[in-house]
């Protein structure tokens, strides 16, 4: 997955590449290019997909960003000769900075590689191993397994930016997909609230969440006023889950101090049994 | 100064913010410096309009209409483009008769004569643009807000990057993966820095600003105020009413914009009482690029008019801001910078991502060879 993803940036260029001779040789049968055919978009996403599968299956990281370098820059190569034999305009110029690109890519190509860095993976592996009998705490070594409530607390710790994902893709839809008033314009502005006021109240809650609290109630009321003049029932729940956000630590405080009282005072069995 | 509990949350954020939105920033910057020179790929990307001329007094926009309703009877021309300094011809966007609503034909005309030349052979130019401005498919909001992420992550870079003018230089060779790449990271994302604060804000700006117009106007106006114009325009639109002269229209246009040098024409309703015809382009000796004028195509009376001078400070920034971005106002000299320096944040989201991987990779062997150790001791006591 990791390969893949690292490849879908590999090969960008090179499936750009692939949809200029696209463009350059239209295939009789599809509609035209001239009236900018969703086809053309799809071939771009099919071969950049498959492109990028195909790295990242056949080759290991570093031979994936040679190859993909070196094929973009023969292909670049190529497009400036073909736009020479077709008598583009231009071409001469296109042909000499394809070319030159072209050159770069393959020199990037040749130039990364084991030569340029030295990678101690392995001694610092060894030292990791030699000094882990000697810590106390390995700093870096992580636990595998997940202990039992795990998957809540992770969705809990993540709650505000869970909330402010739902804001954004709700907005996004009713502004983008619904389209009609008043859900496209009220749309438009819950998406600028989720993006610009709600997702930074979930980065800041370590920071300062004083400031944290005060951006949520903000997003609440502005959601609250959306619901108002819109009347979509989405921004009413919208500014319900934000006021809930903007109390969620005062509660979750509340519920700490509680616990922690209840560590410090002597367990209640303890006085009976001293008193029998 | 900062904290390190601060920099070490500043550092966490710059990661999660570089590999949430690294490949749509990779694919948008890469996209976006290639589109500096859309003008031109457009062109060499259509052999067929290799032979026309370039006049040096093009022909009128009426021939121009004249010439498309000739060639395309029934059909809707929706925009004119003039030619300019790379494009000699004229273009226009047609919606061919029984043709999907959505399907405009690009037809390209002799300048010289205004005759109709034929669909183009392609639009890559604008294909490109459409992959960078709006991701093929989304409205211009999703880029709009990765500006801001762009923003975002370069305020947290230069934080926990304090060493500004040393980085500038470092770069250590034959080291580490991590740390030759964080060298280039580091230097790439310096030496540019400008740079990527400007495209970075204007991207957002051109983004995000018609989300803040759209929403304004919402905010502002009562939906009775909206609902009521309505009815009165589709009853006028269905009469057919003789036009006004597109090149007195543009005449007109000019006189009320001092400067104006049209790029586009755009027809509206055209051969109806409602018709209306907008004028957009850049202003002479002027980098502003937002400058029209609507203008109603049976009365010849300008109905709204924008001038990026005289509109007042926001609007005339908001028409730098085209121009700030895709560095169309120096020549082909700052077009290869833009493109040069373009590449530079695409550099910036690949190596972040490779940094990042390669210390979650590290991490891991790390934590599975402490893991192995601790395993042996145990076994040997």
């Amino acid at each position: 997955m990791q390969r893949f993803f690292l490849a879908l940036h590999a090969t960008t260029p090179a499936a750009l590449i692939v949809a200029v001779f696209v463009h350059l040789w239209g295939p009789a049968g599809l509609p035209s290019l001239a009236q900018r055919p969703v086809w053309a978009v799809w071939a771009l996403i099919g071969v950049w997909l498959l492109l990028s599968a195909l790295a990242a299956g056949a080759l290991r990281t570093l031979a994936l960003w040679r190859v993909a370098l070196g094929g973009a820059g023969g292909l670049l190569a190529l497009a400036g000769i073909t736009g020479l034999v077709l008598g583009s305009v231009l071409a001469p110029a296109m042909f000499a900075s394809l070319v030159a690109l072209g050159l770069a890519c393959a020199g990037i190509a040749a130039f990364i590689g084991p030569q340029r860095v030295q990678a101690p993976r392995r001694k610092a592996a060894r030292h990791a191993a030699a000094t882990a009998g000697t810590r106390t705490h390995p700093a870096t070594a992580r636990r595998r397994w997940h202990p039992r409530g795990w998957g809540r607390g992770v969705v809990l710790a993540h709650g505000p930016f869970w909330l402010s994902g739902v804001l954004a893709v709700e907005s996004f839809r009713l502004a983008h997909i619904v389209a009609t008033e008043p859900a496209r314009s009220s749309g438009m502005l819950g998406l600028l609230l989720a993006m610009l006021v709600a997702l930074p109240a979930a980065t800041l809650r370590h920071w300062a969440p004083r400031t944290t609290a005060a951006l949520w109630l903000l997003a609440a009321l502005a959601y609250g006023g959306l619901a108002a003049k819109a009347g979509l029932w989405q921004w009413a729940a919208a500014a319900a889950l934000c006021t809930a956000a903007a109390g969620a630590p005062l509660l979750q405080r509340q519920h700490l101090l509680r616990a922690l009282r209840r560590q410090a005072a002597p367990p209640a069995k303890h006085h009976t049994s001293g008193a029998a | 100064m900062t904290s390190q509990r601060t920099l070490n949350r500043l550092f966490t954020l710059h990661s999660w913010a570089g590999i949430v939105t690294g490949l749509l920033m990779f694919i948008v910057c890469f996209s976006g410096a290639v589109v500096v020179f859309k003008n031109e790929i457009d062109l060499w990307a259509n052999p067929s309009l290799a032979q026309l001329p370039r006049s040096e007094h093009p022909a009128s926009l009426d021939a121009v209409m004249v010439q498309l309703q000739t060639r395309y009877p029934g059909a809707t021309v929706e925009t004119i483009a003039l030619p300019d300094a790379v494009n000699p011809s004229y273009f226009a966007f047609i919606r061919e008769r029984g043709a999907p609503a959505n399907t405009r034909t690009k037809v390209a005309l002799r300048s010289d004569t205004g005759t109709v030349v034929g669909p183009e052979d392609s639009q890559l130019g604008q294909y490109l643009r459409m992959l960078h401005v709006f991701l093929f498919f989304g409205p211009r909001w999703i880029v709009g807000f990765l500006g801001a992420a762009m923003l975002v992550l370069i305020a947290t870079g230069i934080v926990i990057h304090r060493k500004i003018l040393a980085e500038l230089f470092t770069q250590r060779w034959g080291r580490s993966f991590r740390v030759v790449m964080s060298d280039l990271h580091k230097s790439a994302g310096i030496w540019g820095l400008g740079f990527h604060i400007l495209i970075a804000a204007t991207g957002a700006w051109m983004g995000l600003a018609p989300l803040f117009e759209q929403g304004t106007k919402y905010l502002t106006t009562s939906s009775t105020e909206a609902a009521a114009t309505k009815p009165a325009r589709k009853a006028e639109a269905s009469e057919p009413v003789p036009m006004q002269s597109l090149d007195a229209l543009y005449a007109t246009a000019q006189q009320a914009v001092p400067g104006l040098e049209a790029r586009y024409v755009s027809l509206r309703r055209w051969g109806t009482g409602t018709a209306e015809v907008g004028f957009t382009g850049n202003l002479r000796d002027h980098l502003a690029s937002t400058a029209r004028v609507d203008i109603h195509a049976a009365t010849g009376v300008a109905k709204k008019v924008h001038d990026p001078r005289t509109a007042g400070f926001w609007s005339l920034v908001n028409s730098l801001m085209e121009p700030l971005h895709f560095g169309d106002f120096g020549g082909l000299a700052l077009k290869w910078l833009y493109f040069f320096l373009g590449m530079t944040p695409a550099f910036l989201s690949i190596s972040g991502t490779l940094i990042w991987l390669d210390a979650r990779q590290q991490r891991r062997r790390e934590a599975e060879a402490a893991q192995g150790a601790a395993g042996g001791i145990a076994a040997a006591g």
